[in-house]
Formats: structure tokens, sequence, C-alpha cells
């Protein structure tokens, strides 16, 4: 059977982040977060979107690390930024243009420390996988119960899984 | 998904063999020993063996969600857990968590006096202990389960009428006119108020009991953690209900403008409790009250986040998109169609004084709908109101289904509820949509419930009403 779109995107994105693909696309998911990623990424990316995903079909089979040098390293400037921006994505919720980001690795960068982003959703907000990473939660949210904070948290493997 | 699981062998013996509408209500025999036992009392003189918590039942639901909706499901009786089919994917369990919604429905509205649903008659439900009777003044035991209401000294005498005496979900006040975060209450389109009431089963009840919930000092020594009786099924039709709490909002009935045969209604006597500030006159009187929401609430082995089913009348609202369109019924319960400037989804203005009625300068709420029903529960609910044909409860729909899809989520033990949003317009009407933290999910909000001793209280915030001893 051939992958659909949304199955090389989730295993794209289980490469470039290190999260267990289960955990980024659970089979129960109500959230359905991969769904606005995607989206997203194919409105402010078409084309260069396209050709990202087309790279990981034709290397899945690959080792991870592998996948990653081929994408960040040997696919050219359009591939290697958009793929970082599909990182932050998953990780921040938000969008960081690719042609902002590659302002920061060019000869003269942006005095700004913080390129321009935009937050995708609320949802987005509140479901960035660095919240997961840092065993935290977003500021003003939290589905843990009352008194959470005097405990421990749970384990960073139960925050992000066993990898991809 | 174990638990989600039944064997097409269970579910051909119960599509043959249908129990009778209160058979899992009412036929229970005794169980094993409790989990959490009851504290030694402390008097000398014994006390009688209290019932079993959560007893065990022969006849529980177990009506597949593949099942054809006809008039047999009216007398299939009340499901203790969850029964689905395979495929296990999002869109076929929340069929399957609808369908069992409407099939609790059909079971806890049938006649309080037995039969199945259909007349409008006191139901099932309305026979519980209302939260007002379990948590009283200075943590007093509740009288044993059963027992009628404790009637206000400012009621009628000489009258066995059911008592409303929430004018909101929230326990002060306004508690019985306003809803939950004191949003505010919800006035109907002849300017009455809207009234509720919380009521529980008996294994809830006896959970609270038993292990002395009913006080805050019951509630300090006991060792925790709060865990309400679950529905479950171990073999067959044989099971145990588990907690089930049902909240109610009612509208007074103009019984010379509105057609009673409409709703389901229920002859009342409203209580107010008195208030300093702003001052509110204690006040109780008799009224005819339709059925406009209900929340029905049911704690599971495999949903120990508990399942939230949410129903109202057909007629409380509009969708923002009917709105938008211009397609819009003559009358609503809350909306009036030919207001084009009224304020929608807005607080009355203040004072909220539940004794002056009709509400002041004619204002009335103007409620709209943000969260649409999907094209799933509108056809289950077409199909449900199709075997209830000529009955008041043709009128009322299935709203949606709240569930975890991860109960056992170590990072969210709310479960990871679908939807993700829920709210009732005539429950949570103010903090409908779609913002995290804002807008109402009932396993959100209800995770972060706890008792007087601020211990998780397992997703109800009714332990808070309970009173020091001292």
């Amino acid at each position: 059977m051939s992958d659909t779109p949304m199955d090389l995107f989730v295993g794209l994105s289980a490469v470039l982040t290190g999260v267990n693909k289960t955990m980024l696309a659970p089979g129960l998911d109500p959230i359905n977060i991969k769904k606005t990623y995607f989206d997203y990424a194919q409105n402010k990316a078409g084309a260069t979107f396209q050709q990202l995903l087309n790279i990981y079909q034709q290397n899945q089979s690959l080792p991870p690390a592998q996948i990653g040098e081929i994408i960040l390293n040997k696919s050219g400037d359009d591939v290697r930024y958009l793929a970082r921006s599909v990182m932050l994505m998953w990780y921040l919720g938000s969008w960081y243009d690719p042609v902002e980001l590659k302002k920061y690795n060019g000869p003269n960068p942006p005095t700004d420390p913080v390129p321009a982003f935009a937050v995708i959703s609320s949802a987005a907000y509140t479901h960035g996988w660095s919240w997961n990473v840092a065993q935290a939660h977003p500021m003003g949210y939290s589905n843990f119960q009352y008194g959470y904070w005097s405990k421990m948290p749970p384990s960073l493997q139960d925050f992000i899984g066993g990898g991809s | 998904m174990k638990s989600r699981f039944l064997p097409a062998i269970t579910v051909f013996c119960a599509l043959g063999l249908l129990a009778p509408v209160l058979g899992a209500l009412q036929k229970q025999k005794p169980a094993a020993p409790s989990k959490q036992p009851a504290q030694a009392p402390s008097k000398a003189t014994p006390k009688p063996t209290p019932p079993p918590i959560n007893p065990v039942v022969s006849n529980c639901n177990i009506t597949a969600p593949n099942a054809p909706i006809n008039s047999s499901l009216l007398s299939s009786g009340l499901p203790c857990t969850l029964s689905a089919i395979p495929p296990f994917d999002l869109d076929n369990l929340q069929h399957a968590f609808d369908f069992n919604s409407w099939l609790t429905f059909l079971a806890l509205n049938a006649p309080a006096s037995g039969g199945v649903i259909g007349k409008d008659a006191p139901t099932f439900w309305q026979n519980w202990a209302e939260v007002e009777d379990v948590f009283l003044p200075h943590g007093q035991a509740p009288r044993p389960w059963g027992s009628p209401p404790i009637r206000p000294a400012i009621c009628p005498k000489g009258t066995n009428l059911p008592i409303l005496r929430m004018v909101g979900k929230t326990p002060n006040v306004l508690s019985t006119v306003i809803q939950p975060f004191n949003t505010g209450p919800l006035i109907d389109q002849n300017g009455q108020y809207v009234h509720y009431e919380i009521v529980i089963n008996q294994p809830m009840f006896e959970y609270i009991v038993q292990n002395h919930l009913y006080s805050q000092e019951g509630q300090t020594s006991f060792p925790g953690p709060t865990e309400f009786p679950e529905g479950t099924l171990s073999q067959g039709q044989t099971g145990t209900i588990g907690a089930i709490v049902v909240k109610a909002s009612w509208k007074v009935l103009n019984l010379k403008t509105e057609k009673a045969s409409d709703f389901h209604t229920s002859k009342v006597l409203i209580y107010i409790p008195p208030q300093d500030n702003p001052k509110i006159q204690e006040k109780c009187y008799a009224a005819t009250v339709g059925l406009v929401g209900l929340h029905i609430v049911h704690r599971t082995d495999g949903e120990p986040q508990w399942i939230w089913a949410t129903f109202e009348h057909v007629d409380n609202d509009p969708t923002e998109a009917a709105v938008k369109a211009n397609q819009l019924q003559e009358h609503y319960n809350f909306f009036n169609p030919k207001c084009s400037d009224c304020v929608v989804n807005h607080q009355p203005p203040r004072p909220w004084n539940p004794n002056i009625v009709p509400f002041p300068k004619g204002y009335t709420s103007q409620i709209v709908r943000l969260i649409d029903l999907t094209d799933e529960a509108k056809k289950l609910n077409t199909s449900f109101q199709a075997i209830l044909p000529d009955t008041v409860w043709q009128h009322y729909m299935m709203v949606s289904t709240q569930w975890p899809t991860d109960a056992k989520s170590k990072i969210d033990p709310n479960g990871v509820p679908a939807p993700t949003f829920l709210g009732n317009s005539t429950l949570e009407t103010y903090i409908q949509g779609t913002v995290p933290q804002s807008s109402s999910s009932c396993m959100a909000c209800h995770g972060n419930a706890t008792d007087t001793t601020g211990r998780p209280s397992n997703f109800t915030y009714v332990l808070e009403r309970a009173q020091s001893t001292k």
C-alpha cells in the first residue's frame, strides 16, 4: 500500500523532530494537529513542501540520521530551511518562514534575536513539543490536576515516547 | 481498548434477550465487598449493614452500536459500560459513545413508576439524590437512600412536589441560577430564569456516605484517592452500574403560550435561597417546568474520566451558521429571531435577582450555538427521535458525547478527550467555543475538581460542597 501524503509528512516529522511517529500522530487523535501543520506548510511552501515529502519518500528506508543528512545538507537551501521550519512548527507551534530563517545564516544576519513568526493556532500553542521535551506545559494551560506543581513531572519517556 | 471489544456472540445474545428497561436499574444483588469499605461506626449500638456500594446487576444493556434503531431499544435497559465493535477508530468509537448515550437517555428517562420511556412522567433519575440533600449544613450525615427531599421551611406544606433549588450549576447563591464560573443566569424568551438541579445515583451516593465524604472532616480523614465506583461488564449481561451524575436545566413554562406537550414537564417547587449581597429574599413557589438541558455523566471501567453525554431540547437556540444564513425557526426557547441588534451569548445585565420575573426591561437571553452538531450526531438523533413518536422525548437531541481517547495517558490525566470541546447551550451557555482552558470541555474542567482538602476529587465538583461539622 502506498504512503499517503500525510503518512509521508508524519514519517518526515518523526525524523526531523526525533519524536516517535505514534506520539506525533496517535491512532486516536481528536486534536489532529498533524493536519493543521500539514495544511499550513502546504499553504506556505507548496512546491518545496512537495519536494521535501518526495525526498523523504525516496529515502525513508534509510536510517534517520542519513535521511536528515540528505534533507539538511544535500538538497539545497529551499528544502533545508523548509525542513527547519517544519521542525520549529512541531516544537513551538509557530511558523518561522524559511526565507527568514535563511537570513540568520547569511553574511549579514538580522540583529533581532528572534525571527518573525506566527502562532499557528491555539491548539498549536498548547501542543508544541518543546513543552513535552521540558516535561512542562505552556504558560496558561495545563492538563495536570490541582496540586501537580508540588510533584515531580512524569518521565521524559512518558512525554516524548521512544524516538522515531 | 480491551473493554471496547464485544464478542459477536455476546452481541447476538443481547439482541435476543432484551432486558426490561428498569432491569439494570432496579434488579440488584449483593456484590463482593467494596474495595473501600465504610469506616467503622463509633457508636456502641450496632448499625445495620450498609448496602453494597456498587452491587452486581444481571442485566446490563449490551446492545452493540451497529444494532438497528427500532422500538426494541426502548426497553433495552441501562448500559453498564460501553459496547463497541471494531474498527476502533475515532469516528467509529464516537458513534459507539453516542449510541451509548442514547441508550442511557432512553433508560434513565423511563418513568420512575415503571415501564418504558414514552409518557411524560417523573423519570427514573428524578428519584435520585439531590446534591443539596447529600451535603447538608454542619456536615450532617445524609438521610438513607430513597428518603424524600429535605424541604426548606418556607416551602408549602402538604405537597410532595420535587424542589428545584439551583438557578445555576455552582453552589452558592445565585448558585441556584448561575452557571459555571459565575458566568451568569440564562433567561428564556418569557423573561424567566432557568433553574437547575444535580442528582446522583445510588452507587455514587453510597460511596459518599459510606466513606463519610459528606463532611469536611470525613474528607480529611479519608485516605484517598477518591475513586467513584465504575460501571463494569464481567460476563454476559452481568456487571455493575457505577456512579452516574445527572445535571438538568429547566425552564418555567407559560402554559398559555407554550405547549407542555413539547417538553418533558415537572410540577415543582422552585426554591430561591436568601442572600445578603445583593439582597435576595428567600422564596418558594410552585411552577410547571420543562426540561431544556440534560447532562448524563457515567463512570465506567474503560473511561475513568467518565463518559459525558449531553442532550438539549431541539428548540433551544439556532446555530451560528443558521443565524448567518437567516435560516431561523419562528420560535426558540432562548433566541429571539426578530431581534437583529440583541447581543448574543452575553450575560444578562446585573443585578440578578430570580425573584424579579419577568427579567426587568423585557430582557431575554439571545443564545446562539457556537459548535454545531456533527452530521453523524444529527443522523443518530433523527433515528432515535423516530422511535419516540408522539412523545415529549422526540423533542430532545443529543449534542455529543465526550470520552477519553487515551484513558491511561500519563501526561494528560484528562485522557485526551474527544471531542476536545463540548458544551450544552443551557448549562455552559457563556463558555461555548474552542479556546483552550476557557471554552467548555467537560473533562478539562472537571479534571481540576477537588474536595475540600484540595485533593483531586475524581472529576466531580460535588465534594467541594461539604461543610464542617464544627
